[in-house]
């Protein structure tokens, strides 16, 4: 009976492996094919739109897109960690598709598609290019990373001069080098070499490892060469020092992720003249403060693909006058000879300070609500008053109250505007200390073809002139300081004299 | 146990434990959280009492005292002279810096609060047509809501050539400009956006944008654009069929606003 029943589970056992194994030896053998098979799908309802149905890079969102949607058909990947002649591996694929490329419109889909359905949609991708037919590639090795220290980006420096990056990225990397203007990629799209100081908006992200692999590896496809060959001792060899050095200066230039835009730009005042030399070494003193910019795609025709990303500003403010320090990247200054529009910068004010929570439209105003607007062009190179009811409403004013002093080096712009706090014009914002005034930005370049109120715009954000301390206020904090010490030595004394008594 | 037994039964530490419990039920137990100014207030009574409770009696008054008085007239042990002088500066250096915070105030941007989902107009003017928001239709849905698959299609391209720079490919505020926006773009995956709408909302949303916002809705700060001119009614319906059928949302039922 018991060893009836033994027998029984023994057959019972060996039957369910051998169904286990035949059921499961064909299912690894079809991996391959079906993992493809689920990326079609993830792909016809994810991807299309951009990539195209046949994956060459015509979806039918490609039309308003810059840089434009891949060609999966040319077989070429920028972001890699193998050589430059060879397909990327199939975790660079899964990176890039999870991280999405800054800078461009391709998403990160990590937080949208699961891991399986990633690595799904990457094996259906390889399918449009025989690129991958071969072996499977190998990434290139890193040497460890040299000490980022000051010494470390100092030789860098010195590399990015010897090895030329400056002739595309310009000298202080702002992508303005004398032949930025005029690279082509090989879909015969203009492109632009990336922006150093601006790391966050890198395609293949911005930390010193990402660095590293695209400078030794290259970005196929776009005009930013591969320098593994050129980064070597005199034996041929890797040279990882000098790598490493140019990886680190290269990431000094920026942080990582972009800053925060603060809700409002808090000044403090300030006892001198406010300067009205960009250079002055008194913005160094204030705060620095950086607001995103983007396509005027509020009304006909849109800009969906603004050329600048963002402003930074600095304020100074005393009790007669505000300053304000405006800076950009710009890769050409352009004054509108040579058929170009010119470049201009906007500096939105709401004309009254706001009672209710009312406000204009962020768009140069509304007819109810104008806006002060600070203007100024590259061509003429002054600041101009105007007046903002709408974007086909933007006049000059009457009186005009500001002063401006600007310059273009390597690659951007600095201007100074300087106006009186209150200038008595009814046009014109009063500022006055203790108020939250909105302040917005506006930026357009002339080399893209951008025009005032078709570039690149910021939502409201506001300004505050910080209230002066006065210099009573700050007397009572050695009083209290001195109060409470008293009040100890007092219970001090007391405690100790009672103790002695008990005693 | 009987090794903490003597601690707890201590007057000190019966105050100091009571304290953090009233603390504690006053600042994370009550809800809606109380005022900073009434907490003080609460807790600066509280302490009135539990000091007159344990000074009621001699035993309490004696057992409160003595580490104090042990910790203030010490002159051997290093380690109590040590946190002496520790306490002693501390205090002042504590009470100047909080007087510090108030003669210097801080500055914070006041809130920028909008209702999301304000009242719309009964009806709108869309190329010269009126159109009744409460009554509109998407006409590309068949008697039981099921959307028409061709207009889907020319939905999903409406929406990628004109939308997907805010509201992201994934429909999730992801787009490349959702970051530098405020308010953010709608994120239409998420329960709170359009699953509480009607179709005729997301109609005059997406014809009228931002600026066609009533007042509380704070329209001068979306950057929602007005399609009117650009997009053609039909093409309207259509992107509203794709963002519920991308989504897995469904339009909330007319009179069940
Ligand atoms: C909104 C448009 C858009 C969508 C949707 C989109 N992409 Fe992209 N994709 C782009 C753009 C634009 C680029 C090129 C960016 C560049 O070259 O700077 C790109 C590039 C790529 C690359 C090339 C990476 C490299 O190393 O060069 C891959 C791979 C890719 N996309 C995969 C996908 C997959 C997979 C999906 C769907 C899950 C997808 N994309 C959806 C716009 C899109
Ligand atoms: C022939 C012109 C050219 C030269 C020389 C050049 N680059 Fe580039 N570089 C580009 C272009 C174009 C891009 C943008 C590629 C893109 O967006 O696809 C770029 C992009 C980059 C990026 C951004 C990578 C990313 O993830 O987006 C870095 C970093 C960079 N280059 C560093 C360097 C360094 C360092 C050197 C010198 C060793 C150098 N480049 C030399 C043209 C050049
Ligand atoms: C320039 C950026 C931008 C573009 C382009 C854009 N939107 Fe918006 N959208 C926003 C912002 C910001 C909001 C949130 C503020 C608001 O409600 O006005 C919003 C809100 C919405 C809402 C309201 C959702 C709700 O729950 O109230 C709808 C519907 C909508 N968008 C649809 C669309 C459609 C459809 C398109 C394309 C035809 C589009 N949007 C294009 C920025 C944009």
């Amino acid at each position: 009976m018991s060893r009836n029943r033994i027998a029984l589970a023994l057959i019972a056992t060996v039957l369910t492996m051998v169904a286990a194994f035949t059921l499961a030896g064909p299912r690894t053998t079809r991996a391959a094919p079906s993992l493809a098979a689920e990326g079609k799908t993830i792909y016809a309802q994810r991807c299309e739109i951009c990539h195209g149905e046949n994956g060459d890079g015509k979806g039918p969102a490609a039309e308003i897109m810059f840089p434009k949607p891949r060609d999966f058909t040319f077989g070429e990947f920028k972001i890699r960690t193998t050589s430059s002649d060879s397909p990327p591996t199939d975790g660079d694929l899964i990176g890039v598709i999870g991280n999405g490329m800054p800078g461009s419109t391709m998403p990160a889909w990590k937080n949208v598609l699961s891991k399986d359905e990633i690595a799904a949609v990457a094996a259906y991708v390889k399918t449009f290019s025989d690129a991958f037919g071969g072996e499977a590639p190998q990434p290139i090795k890193a040497g460890n990373r040299v000490k980022p220290d000051g010494a470390s980006v100092a030789r860098g420096a010195q590399v990015f001069r010897d090895v030329q990056c400056f002739k595309c990225h310009g000298d202080a990397g702002r992508g303005d080098g004398p032949s930025a203007l005029k690279l082509k990629d090989d879909y015969d799209n203009a492109i632009f070499p990336a922006d150093l100081t601006q790391a966050w908006l890198f395609r293949g992200g911005g930390t010193a490892n990402d660095i590293y692999m695209r400078i030794m590896t290259g970005m196929t496809g776009s005009p930013m060469p591969s320098f593994a060959d050129a980064l070597v001792d005199e034996n041929g060899n890797p040279d990882e020092q000098k790598r490493w050095d140019l990886v680190n200066y290269v990431d000094s230039l920026s942080p990582d992720t972009a800053p925060e835009p603060q809700a409002a730009i808090i000044l403090k005042p300030i006892d001198g003249d406010i300067p009205t030399e960009p250079a002055a070494v008194q913005w160094q003193s204030a705060t620095l403060y950086y607001y995103p910019l983007v396509g005027e795609i509020m009304r006909e025709p849109r800009d969906y693909t603004p050329s600048i990303k963002g402003v930074w500003v600095r304020g100074l403010y005393n009790s007669t006058d505000l300053g304000l320090l405006v800076q950009w990247d710009d890769r050409q200054q352009n004054t509108g000879a040579e058929g170009q529009p010119q470049d201009e910068i906007d500096v939105q004010f709401q004309t009254k300070v706001p009672e209710g929570a009312e406000r204009p439209y962020f768009v140069y105003g509304d007819a109810d609500h104008p806006v002060n607007l600070w203007t100024w062009t590259a061509g003429a190179s002054v600041g101009v008053e105007q007046t903002g009811k709408g974007s086909d409403s933007v006049a000059p004013q009457a009186a005009q109250n500001l002063t401006t002093k600007s310059y273009y080096t390597a690659g951007r712009y600095s201007v100074v505007f300087r106006r009186s706090l209150n200038t008595g014009d009814a046009e014109d914002i009063a500022l006055s200390s203790g108020v939250f005034v909105p302040i917005a930005f506006a930026a357009s370049d002339g080399l893209r073809g951008e025009t005032p109120g078709h570039g690149a715009i910021s939502s409201w954000y506001q300004i505050y002139l910080g209230k002066p301390v006065p210099a009573t206020n700050y007397v009572w904090i050695p009083v209290a300081v001195v109060v409470a010490a008293a009040l100890e030595a007092l219970l001090l004394w007391a405690v100790r004299r009672n103790a002695k008594r008990d005693a | 146990m009987t090794r903490f037994a003597p601690l707890l039964r201590h007057r000190l530490t019966q105050t100091i434990a009571i304290w953090l419990i009233a603390f504690g039920i006053y600042r994370f137990a009550i809800q809606p959280p109380i005022p900073s100014s009434l907490l003080t207030i609460y807790l600066g009574i509280t302490t009135v009492v539990i000091l007159l409770w344990v000074s009621s009696d001699d035993r309490g008054l004696n057992e409160l005292k003595a580490p104090l008085t042990a910790l203030f007239v010490e002159r051997e042990n290093r380690n109590v002279v040590g946190l002496r002088w520790l306490i002693l500066i501390l205090i002042p250096a504590f009470v100047g810096w909080q007087t510090y915070l108030r003669v210097v105030p801080r500055v914070e941007a006041p809130p920028e609060l909008r209702s999301i989902h304000p009242a719309p107009p009964t009806t709108i003017t869309f190329e010269g047509k009126t159109i009744d928001l409460q009554t509109a239709k998407n006409p590309f849905r068949d008697a039981s809501g099921k959307p028409d698959a061709a207009a889907l299609a020319a939905g999903k391209v409406v929406y990628g050539t004109h939308c997907v720079f805010c509201h992201g490919d994934a429909l999730k505020a992801n787009g490349i400009f959702a970051d530098s926006l405020n308010p953010r773009p709608a994120d239409f995956t998420d329960p709170g956006t359009i699953a509480q709408l009607q179709e005729g909302y997301l109609f005059w949303r997406i014809a009228k944008g931002g600026p066609g916002l009533p007042t509380e809705g704070k329209g001068w700060n979306s950057a929602m654009p007005g399609w009117e001119g650009t997009l053609k009614e039909e093409e309207i319906w259509q992107v509203i069929l794709y963002l519920y059928d991308a989504t897995g949302q469904h339009p909330r039922e007319a009179g069940n606003q």
